[in-house]
């Protein structure tokens, strides 16, 4: 199912929800929990029997291995190692399996066809991800995974157990496009004593949430992608693009991508709030961004910090350790520690959407940025103008040099060829009268951009505007760039409630349009 | 501080009415009421779209009818279920060149036919063509059915170019129960309940308006002297159209094969009237397509494959009752002649459709295994002397 799927917005998640309090109420958190996990089992089903096999599977080897990690009876550090390797190696060979395989397959031997010609299961790549960091957690013995898989002694207990670890992998408002949730942040939240019963600030946070999702998705990135996509398919198909049709499809991805991303994010965080849980805020302004490094706190945070502990932190200090052996000092020493690092990093970023070149290309592009712009920030020159700029100063200015560099990369993204990408950066010259077959321009193409930009640049985002109410939690903290007299505090009053239903109603006009969340394909 | 708080504050403290109805707007109680309000609305439109079903994808009615006017291309792949269970007697399936045969038009062409429907709309492609041939096939009440074979029919519609099929309609899962649910979904589903007919929703416009006395509103190509120039361009380069081409083979249209002739074979077995149509592109678009439009879709060795749909529905139906190939590309009076077209491909007269329509009817302008040479020729050569 969708998030955006009526049978979902009208029957399962109002049921789920009911269902959830009434039993959280009369029989306790884990029978919450219990509800939590057959409508995330409902919520998937609709993939089909393969992809709901194979995270039943992996949902329950990755459970054993967790058990094995945080158990007493393992004492032998050596028996441990192997247990979180053998862990970790089944949950990325099943990623490659089914993710990467054929696309390799496809790039080494074009015309041979898929081998395994499977669908990707869907959400693999964020349940993988999730259940990697929850083995590394289990590993070094969390205090917090010790507690929730306390008690597995026993059918009864071991029913109990499952049921805990399905809720925390497979909760349905994360499962297809994340945000990943560690373990030290579900645990305290699931196993508190009141879970299950209701508080009305939840389902309040929770629904303004789920509509400023929906109104993102459906009516801000879905009324873009008519401004992108047929550019984009022209510029695959060698048609002619003119200039302005060639701008605003650079300029409509960069809105629409964000929109639809983290309006997705923003209905996950919604929904897991109706079910009394906080989720990581995925997305805070990332358009406003400074540069590289500050778009990386702010954009797709929870992929950021799980990449960056599984390969940037292991990387670095490989690198910075083989830099002192040598006794390096000065580029090279920074080559070692943290440059090759960055470039491995943001490369397995761009992979980890698909083994495709554009994706490559993109990742190199942002990792070369990143060291650059990292490099710059500790030179003395760049000291010395903070020193004597604000903070302020210094954000818009990083915008401004930013924004052309993130559109671009994201166009390079989107694009399914680099030489599609080229064809449409050179389309920004084309200033010939349109040709016969030409993509059709869409005479309100600037004003929708116009009313994006608006909203991204001027806006406070809804984490912003619910601050009072801590609606999610925060990885990075990032100072608000919005405007301050835009800057409003919601409350759960009756002008809120009349403005949140002028959008839900808005929002649900657009329910029928079949166009799938842009992530659900990585 | 809210500001609205701050409001409330100093507004109450001078008129009474006016803090009253900030203090109810401020109150805590009415949010989630009026958020479950719309969350309901919503609700019950979702359950009376799903229950009134006004497109048959859920419950078979046989009750209702279609329009007797165009539909928005928008609409017209979703009323298959209703033109193949609710008693359409004509159906004519196609693509973009075969959109503007109107019902009224062909109720005038065709003799006996009653309830004409045209499934046919832009970019509509194999996919949409493999949902339709099973289903007329079950349709006991047609008796006549037109198929004109657009490009679509070799390699199917390219995604991104507004592929107007909505698969939920068909795919029966499920987590998908009720796909037309929206604002027009329950203004179709209200006028289905009131009228039995199923029809556009009533702020649509009605799609004949652009067709019939349509040649007033949109300008025939050879009005823009941009694409005269390029049609000009390409036409004056040496072996552009591509008609010395080598032949393409039937093998390499697989729709015909597996699904187009078989399907057609078993219902003219049964007494249905088939009619192919070869759809009458202009002779400038066939340069056009191959010097412009190079690595497109429509591009490259357009005539070949354009070529190759005729010969091989011509072959493969050769001498088989009830089914008849009828081709116009060889009237010069049509395709020889831009101001018929709004652009090289598509057709833009009413009068011209309502011809071919009428010519249609009559059985003329049929091709056949004899006739295929001279036809071949006869084209080619219009083709390498045609000069827009």
């Amino acid at each position: 199912m969708l998030f955006i799927d009526p049978l979902f917005l009208f029957a399962v998640l109002p049921l789920a929800i009911c269902l959830f309090y009434v039993f959280g109420t009369l029989c306790g958190p884990s029978a919450a929990l219990g509800v939590i996990v057959v409508t995330s089992a409902i919520f998937y089903a609709p993939y089909g029997a393969l992809p709901f096999s194979i995270l039943a599977g992996s949902l329950c080897v990755n459970l054993a291995i967790g058990l094995g990690l945080s158990s007493a009876r393992f004492v032998s550090p050596a028996i441990r190692q192997l247990l979180l390797t053998g862990g970790l190696v089944f949950n990325f060979l099943l990623l490659g399996a089914f993710k990467y395989f054929d696309q390799i397959a496809a790039l080494v031997a074009p015309m041979a066809g898929p081998i395994l010609g499977v669908v990707i299961p869907a959400g693999i790549s964020f349940y993988t991800f999730h259940q990697a960091v929850f083995l590394l957690d289990a590993f070094k013995r969390q205090e917090d995974v010790g507690k929730f898989l306390a008690g597995a002694d026993g059918a009864g207990g071991k029913l109990s157990v499952f049921t805990r670890y399905a809720a925390f992998v497979a909760l349905f408002p994360q499962l297809i496009i994340g945000p990943i949730t560690y373990m030290s942040e579900f645990s305290p939240q699931a196993l508190r004593p009141g879970f299950g019963r209701l508080r009305w600030v939840d389902l309040q946070v929770g629904v303004t949430l789920v509509i400023v999702g929906l109104f993102k998705k459906l009516v801000l990135a879905d009324n873009l992608s008519t401004l992108v996509s047929p550019t984009f398919a022209g510029a695959s198909t060698n048609l002619p693009i003119s200039s302005n049709d060639a701008i605003m499809a650079i300029a409509g991805y960069f809105f629409q991508l964000y929109f639809d991303f983290s309006g997705y994010s923003d209905i996950a965080l919604g929904i897991a709030r109706c079910f009394s849980i906080r989720l990581p805020i995925n997305f805070d302004s990332p358009l406003r961004a400074s540069g590289i490094v500050d778009w990386y706190r702010r954009w797709h945070i929870t992929l950021t910090r799980v990449i960056a502990l599984f390969v940037f932190t292991p990387l670095s200090l490989w690198g910075t350790r083989y830099a002192a052996q040598r006794g390096y000092k000065g580029w090279k020493r920074r080559a070692f520690g943290a440059w090759l690092p960055f470039l491995l990093n943001f490369q397995i970023i761009a992979l980890w959407h698909a083994a495709k070149g554009t994706f490559a290309l993109f990742g190199l592009f942002h990792g070369l940025w990143y060291v650059l712009e990292t490099e710059v920030k500790a030179s003395k020159t760049f000291k010395a103008y903070r020193a004597r700029t604000s903070d302020r100063f210094r954000g818009l200015t990083g915008m401004a040099i930013s924004t052309l560099p993130l559109m671009l990369s994201l166009a390079l993204f989107r694009s399914d060829s680099v030489n599609a990408f080229g064809k449409l950066v050179a389309s920004v010259g084309n200033f010939a009268p349109p040709e016969i077959g030409q993509v059709d321009g869409n005479p309100r193409g600037w004003l929708k951009i116009a009313i994006a930009a608006f909203i991204v640049y001027l806006l406070p985002n809804i984490y912003e505007v619910l601050r009072n109410y801590r609606p999610g939690i925060v990885t990075y903290e990032n100072r608000s760039t919005a405007v301050a007299i835009l800057r409003v505090a919601w409350r759960p009053n009756l002008v809120w409630g009349l403005y949140l239903g002028g959008l839900a109603i808005v929002a649900f006009t657009y329910l029928n349009i079949p166009a799938p969340f842009l992530y659900a394909g990585f | 501080m809210n500001p609205l708080s701050n409001f409330v504050r100093s507004a109450s403290s001078n008129n009474r009415t006016a803090s009253w109805i900030l203090r109810v707007l401020d109150s805590g109680r009415g949010f989630l009421p009026v958020i479950s309000v719309v969350w309901a609305l919503a609700t019950a439109a979702y359950v009376f779209v799903g229950f009134a079903d006004p497109y048959e994808i859920r419950f078979v009615k046989n009750t209702v009818r279609l329009a007797d006017h165009p539909y928005p291309e928008k609409i017209v792949p979703r009323l298959l279920p209703v033109a193949a269970q609710d008693g359409a007697d004509l159906v004519v399936l196609g693509a973009s060149t075969s959109v503007g045969y109107t019902p009224v038009m062909l109720r005038q062409a065709f003799r006996g036919i009653e309830r004409p429907i045209n499934l046919s709309f832009g970019c509509a492609g194999l996919d949409f063509f493999a949902l339709a041939f099973p289903r007329l096939e079950a349709s006991h009440t047609l008796k006549r059915f037109v198929i004109n074979l657009d490009a679509t029919f070799i390699k199917g519609c390219t995604a991104g170019f507004g592929n107007l099929l909505d698969m939920r309609f068909y795919n029966e899962t499920w987590s998908q129960p009720v796909p037309d649910f929206s604002v027009e979904g329950i203004d179709v589903a209200v006028r289905v309940l009131r009228t039995g007919v199923l029809d556009r929703p009533a702020w649509q416009p009605r799609f004949e308006d652009r067709v019939e006395g349509h040649e007033d509103s949109v300008p025939p190509i050879t009005a823009s002297a941009n694409a005269m120039q390029a049609l000009t361009r390409a036409a004056n380069i040496a072996h552009a159209s591509g008609t010395d081409a080598p032949e393409f083979p039937c093998s390499d249209i697989p729709s015909l094969n597996a699904l187009v002739i078989p399907a057609v074979r078993r219902m003219a077995a049964r007494g249905v009237q088939i009619d192919f149509i070869a759809p009458p592109y202009s002779l400038a678009n066939y340069s056009y397509a191959s010097v412009m439009k190079q690595g497109s879709d429509g591009g490259g060795d357009f005539f070949v494959k354009v070529m190759a749909l005729r010969r091989c529905v011509m072959e493969a139906t050769s001498g088989v009752p009830h089914i008849q190939l009828h081709v116009f590309d060889t009237d010069f009076s049509i395709t020889g002649d831009l101001n018929n077209y709004k652009d090289p491909i598509h057709l833009l007269q009413y009068d011209v459709y309502k011809k071919i329509a009428m010519r249609i009817a009559g059985g003329g302008d049929l091709l056949t295994p004899s006739k295929w040479p001279d036809f071949q020729q006869a084209l080619k050569a219009g083709i390498d002397q045609y000069r827009p």
